[in-house]
């Protein structure tokens, strides 16, 4: 293609320019068309999307319900962690479980008196009491929980429990009818110096 | 009706926790928990066992004792628990600390956990320390009792031999001997046994008929 002189380009340019201007223009819309979709923009504009708009009706429909709900939840929660005692610093520590048998061959070769709490031994709990309704045991050895021992009633005033103890020393004490706090008549009684409650003792061999 | 439901879930959910607690009886309150947490913090960092710590808090929670003073038992123990380790140097098991924290609590003296320590291998001196403070609960002399112990100790005695020493002295009580006289009496008894060839011989097959099934156990070292 030959080249073009600047003046021809000029006048080239020149008449193409009303092309181009004709080529810009847009073409003519609908005003009806642009009012509605103006009128649309408007009513959108900060209102939520109809599926907010259930969720919002459905939780103010419910809003007693799930108040209802979430205070449960919460009451559970708390009733929980105090039953945890202390929470996961200071939990309470587990039972002490009986020994299995390889540890019981190992512990048969040594003089059983004189192993220490790994080796448990059948105690028996009695106590006479012919106007309890219930009587718990507690001691340092259920970390004084009157849950975890209950007597069960032999006759008609004999409570009795028999309980897997640690070889050792240890204080414990009954508890009638969820109320009375009644060391055993049978056994060694301490002074409680730390509360001022009587215990007994029970040096289990 | 609505607000009526809403009232009385509310007031069920409020109530469970703490009827739950006052039934448990023994819930350490999260007040408590707080003004425990230097003792326990500290007996871990000593390397002392926690569950008793836990017990005696828990007794005090049980026994209704104000919070300062549960606070004030427990700090004790785990100090009787510190001496009782020191004096049961140096490789005192759990048992052994806490025997001697209770030996220590009824009035034994440090001395005799570490004559007891001498005389008894580690993971043995627990038993004699029990017998000791269970004789001063059931009303001999702790320093009477300390001594009648120590003295079988060191002339031998097994635990078998203190155990039925034990069980003797309470016999007689109950037969209406006065403890420190029940105690002298049989400890007399333990020494002559210990002393003749006869009663070592006996001594030394006490603790093989209790465990006739094949057990055998090491005599104490003598001094």
């Amino acid at each position: 293609m030959p080249s073009l002189t600047p003046m021809q380009n000029d006048e080239l340019d020149r008449s193409l320019a009303p092309l181009v201007e004709k080529l810009r223009e847009l073409p003519e819309s609908d005003p009806r068309a642009v009012k509605r979709v103006l009128a649309r923009v408007r009513q959108d504009d900060g209102r939520p999307s109809a599926r907010r708009r259930a969720l919002r009706r459905h939780f103010a429909q419910r809003a007693g319900w799930w108040a209802a709900a979430a205070v449960l939840v919460f009451g559970a929660g708390v009733t929980l962690f105090m039953r945890a005692d202390l929470g996961p610093r200071i939990a309470e520590t587990p039972e002490p479980i009986a020994i299995d048998s390889e540890t019981s061959v190992v512990q048969a070769s040594l003089d059983p008196t004189e192993l220490g709490p790994d080796r448990l031994v059948e105690q028996q709990f009695t106590i006479d009491n012919g106007q309890a309704r219930q009587v718990a045991l507690v001691g340092d050895f259920n970390q004084w929980n009157p849950r975890r021992h209950r007597l069960h009633r032999d006759g008609r005033t004999r409570w009795v429990i028999k309980v897997q103890l640690p070889a050792g020393l240890h204080k414990y004490a009954f508890i009638v009818n969820d109320s009375v706090w009644t060391p055993d008549p049978s056994a060694v009684r301490t002074i409680d110096r730390d509360f001022g409650v009587t215990s007994s003792l029970v040096l289990v061999q | 009706m609505m607000r009526r439901v809403f009232a009385g879930l509310l007031l069920i959910a409020l109530g469970a926790a703490p009827t739950l607690s006052a039934q448990q009886g023994t819930t350490l309150d999260s007040a408590l928990a707080v003004a425990l947490r230097p003792t326990l913090e500290a007996a871990r960092t000593d390397g002392l066992p926690e569950k008793p710590l836990l017990a005696k808090a828990r007794e005090g929670v049980l026994k209704r004792a104000p919070r300062e003073r549960i606070v004030g038992a427990v700090a004790a123990l785990a100090d009787r628990m510190r001496a009782a380790r020191a004096e049961l140097a140096p490789n005192a098991t759990e048992h052994e600390v806490i025997a001697g924290a209770e030996a220590l609590a009824v009035g034994v003296s440090g001395q005799v956990l570490r004559t007891i320590r001498v005389h008894r291998p580690r993971g043995t001196a627990a038993m004699p320390l029990e017998v000791m403070a269970h004789m001063a609960w059931r009303g001999v002399p702790p320093d009477q009792a300390a001594d009648a112990i120590t003295r079988a100790v060191t002339g031998g005695a097994t635990a078998a031999q203190l155990i039925a020493l034990d069980a003797s002295v309470r016999q007689d009580v109950e037969s209406g001997v006065a403890p420190p006289v029940a105690l002298q009496q049989r400890t007399r008894g333990l020494t002559f046994q210990l002393q003749s060839p006869v009663g070592r011989s006996a001594a030394d097959a006490a603790p093989q008929s209790m465990s006739s099934s094949g057990a055998t156990r090491a005599r104490p070292r003598k001094p």
